[in-house]
């Protein structure tokens, strides 16, 4: 029999093999879950109690060159439901029944987006049946009723949705782009859309500017209470979301405006295939306004038709017809080939060059080169052509930046087609500086008058004057590139746009183009529309190019009507609608008539 | 048998007893200054705790204010460049028959304003009574 020590070592013994062990278990396990795991015990440990919240800044806003908002970013709700949360059929019922009456959307639709559970469908959108036949059901957790709520509907279905316990309803905070202004300036404002949680730019400055606009997302992490809310003493990191850089455009909105106006009156008046127009200031080449119909509304994508989507001032090129002779003849009298008042024998009307006749719209004997360009004379520009020769045309044209891009941030941008002169035919030479058989756009036509009105000096186009950093205020400015001379002798421009103002005169093909009180330079054109496989068909571009006031312009503008009813030429179709925005624009401008050219009644 | 380790309760030196009552009394006193001092200190950490959720609450919620004034703001300033917009303006001088033309560039005068700093002086002496030293110019000039 043990004794009462040697037993109580027994059990002591005992308990210590038991125990030893056991402890030695705990404590290497201990060490692999404080040292050996630490870092990812930890982490599972903070991710139970932290949360990240992903924030997105807003998206650059565009302005015209005063601030007005042409494209901005209106707030929204995102309506969102979680079925399995809908307590029966009847609250389901109730819901639909209110959201399609405020959201205007069909009731049928929305009971059937509140369904718990829908089909699961392949790749086809059959049903997957399951082993039993059955059709396979897949649980709806996040649905997405509406996008783009404005908000104090919003505000007014969140009031709804508490009164009524709709627990299931949910309402997510975002921005929609939104255009204020409407159709103004549509084509080249461009627009957005979404794909998914991105911002998907698919035309005009909304594309071409995309990088800089787009906005940056930020991303907070922190720890948070069972409610989920943030501890004031936790843990709290964060990346601060970016806003996009604001553009600030060259355009003025009331101009703008007055120009869209215009083009309806004409569009209706003349029912064109298309109307569109550009006013630019010549100094510095800033486009001050753009308009084109048909158009479309960016709020309202839906019905866009592909007429009207395409941006025809920098997309299309078109036979400008005698809207380019100035430059043909202005080349010549730079060189001193001709002068003023050198005379051509314009042939009554038609001539006969290489066995092909050139016809003039009216019969014209002997002229000066003055009248020439009054009368836009075919014969007479293509004799003019003759001589100056057929380099020095190429070469003038191209100087004038025909055949070349523009700089205007838009895409994609029609450089025009003007072949150089070993792929000229005999006609070439006579055709081309009439503008027939090459291409032109619109833009790159606005520029080459941009140099006649600025004394020669060709500047390059400007359409956007500064980027701004919202949140910094810093300011980017697109400088003004210093303009390109044109003419070697200063006196050929002065003689060129007296040309053109004749044009608008007595005995001119633009009168309807002038205006009371000023000094109008310009060229009217018409060409013909060519198709391929048809040749020259019976429809016309009727053109009017020019600036006001001559001496010291505020702008130059171009008018085109593509396929006009009810007439043809530049100077009936065109000219007036020319006429009826610059008297406008020139009433915006404050630019004062000359008190010697106004009729006497008008003058104080 | 019942064995049981350590000393025997009877067998351990007794202590001497604590002097006297005011001694005591004192001891009891700290004892309870310090239990206090203890409570008030939690007292306090509680209080103070309270009051930093409190004050978390109210910035969440002006937080949330600001937040929702700002979008507010942001929607007003889209709705006024819509009432801004000029076929808006159009329909609105038509309905109300407003009458309105543009001025006439002749009409139009430019007005130069002058800051003060930059004004010509006028001496005291030919200053008419009650103006300032230097005053604003206004420069009519015709474009």
């Amino acid at each position: 029999m043990l004794s009462s020590n040697e037993s109580i070592k027994l059990r002591m013994r005992l308990m210590a093999v038991v125990l030893l062990p056991v402890a030695v278990l705990l404590g290497i396990r201990l060490y692999f879950v404080q040292v050996v795991d630490h870092d990812e015990m930890y982490e599972k440990a903070r991710r139970q109690y932290t949360s990240v919240r992903v924030t997105k800044g807003k998206r650059g806003e565009i302005f015209d060159v005063s601030g007005n908002l042409l494209v901005g970013n209106a707030p929204c709700e995102i309506i969102s439901a979680d079925p399995s949360l809908i307590k029966s059929s009847q609250q389901r019922r109730a819901m639909a029944w209110i959201l399609a009456r405020k959201l205007e959307m069909d009731e049928e639709d929305v009971f059937a987006r509140l369904a718990p559970e829908r089909p699961v469908r392949d790749k086809d959108g059959n049903p997957v049946r399951n082993p039993d036949g059955s059709v396979k059901m897949r649980k709806m957790r996040d649905v997405t009723i509406a996008r783009n709520v404005p908000i104090e509907l919003a505000a007014e279905l969140k009031n709804i949705a508490r009164v009524n316990r709709f627990r299931a309803l949910f309402f997510r905070e975002g921005y929609m782009r939104t255009y204020p202004k409407g159709r103004l300036l549509a084509n080249v404002l461009g627009f957005t859309s979404v794909d998914g949680a991105n911002v998907v730019a698919v035309l005009g400055v909304e594309k071409f500017f995309d990088r800089q606009m787009a906005s940056g997302a930020g991303r907070e992490r922190y720890e948070r209470d069972r409610t989920g809310r943030p501890l004031s003493y936790g843990l709290r990191e964060s990346v601060q979301s970016r806003d996009g850089a604001n553009v600030y455009l060259t355009i003025d909105e009331p101009l703008q405006a007055i120009m869209e106006e215009e083009l309806d009156a004409a569009y209706e008046k003349w029912q064109p295939k298309a109307i569109y127009a550009i006013l630019a200031d010549p100094k510095t080449g800033n486009v001050l306004a753009i308009a084109q119909r048909p158009t479309f509304n960016p709020n309202d994508r839906r019905k866009i038709s592909p007429e009207a989507w395409r941006t025809r001032i920098i997309e299309d090129g078109l036979e400008p017809g005698s809207i380019l002779k100035p430059f043909t003849v202005g080349g010549a009298l730079d060189l001193g080939i001709i002068r003023a008042d050198s005379k051509f024998d314009c042939e009554n009307g038609v001539w006969m060059y290489l066995g092909k006749p050139l016809r003039d719209s009216h019969p014209y004997g002997i002229m000066t080169v003055a009248d020439i360009i009054k009368t836009s004379s075919n014969i007479g520009t293509a004799k003019i052509a003759l001589e100056f020769g057929a380099d020095n045309v190429y070469n003038t044209l191209r100087k004038f930046g025909f055949g070349q891009p523009t700089g205007l941030p838009l895409k994609p941008e029609a450089l025009g087609i003007m072949p150089p002169v070993k792929r000229w035919d005999g006609l070439s030479i006579t055709r081309f500086p009439i503008g027939y058989a090459i291409l032109v756009s619109p833009v790159q036509m606005v520029r080459a008058y941009c140099a006649l009105a600025n004394h020669g000096w060709l500047p390059k186009m400007r359409l956007v004057d500064r980027l701004e950093d919202p949140e910094t205020g810093t300011v980017h400015p697109i400088p003004v590139e210093p303009p390109v001379q044109m003419f070697r002798n200063p006196e050929t421009c002065r003689t060129l746009v007296d040309m053109m103002i004749s044009v608008t005169g007595e005995g001119g093909t633009a009168r309807r183009a002038a205006i009371p009180g000023y000094r109008v330079a310009g060229k009217t054109g018409t060409s013909r529309k060519y198709v391929k496989g048809h040749g020259y068909l019976t429809k016309y571009f009727a053109s009017f190019v020019g600036f006001v006031p001559a001496d010291d312009p505020a702008f130059v503008m171009l008018v085109t009507v593509d396929e006009p009813k009810g007439g043809s030429y530049g100077g009936t179709v065109a000219a007036p609608v020319f006429r009826a925005i610059a008297e406008r624009a020139l009433k915006h401008l404050h630019i004062r008539p000359d008190p010697t050219l106004l009729p006497p009644e008008k003058k104080r | 048998m019942n064995i049981q380790s350590g000393k025997v309760r009877g067998s351990a030196p007794r202590r001497k007893q604590g002097g006297s009552f005011g001694s005591r009394l004192a001891a009891a006193f700290r004892i309870a200054m310090i239990l206090a001092l203890a409570g008030g200190l939690a007292n306090a950490y509680i209080f103070l705790n309270q009051k930093i959720a409190e004050t978390e609450r109210e910035i969440r919620t002006t937080r949330s204010d600001i937040h929702n004034t700002d979008r507010e703001i942001d929607n007003l300033r889209i709705r006024r460049e819509q009432f801004c917009a000029w076929p808006h303006i159009r329909q609105a001088i038509a309905r109300f028959d407003l009458k309105l033309q543009p001025a006439d560039p002749r009409q139009v005068r430019k007005l130069v304003i002058i800051p003060p700093a930059l004004a010509p002086r006028v001496s005291v002496a030919s200053r008419p009574p009650g103006t300032s030293g230097a005053t604003s110019v206004t420069r009519w000039s015709q474009r």
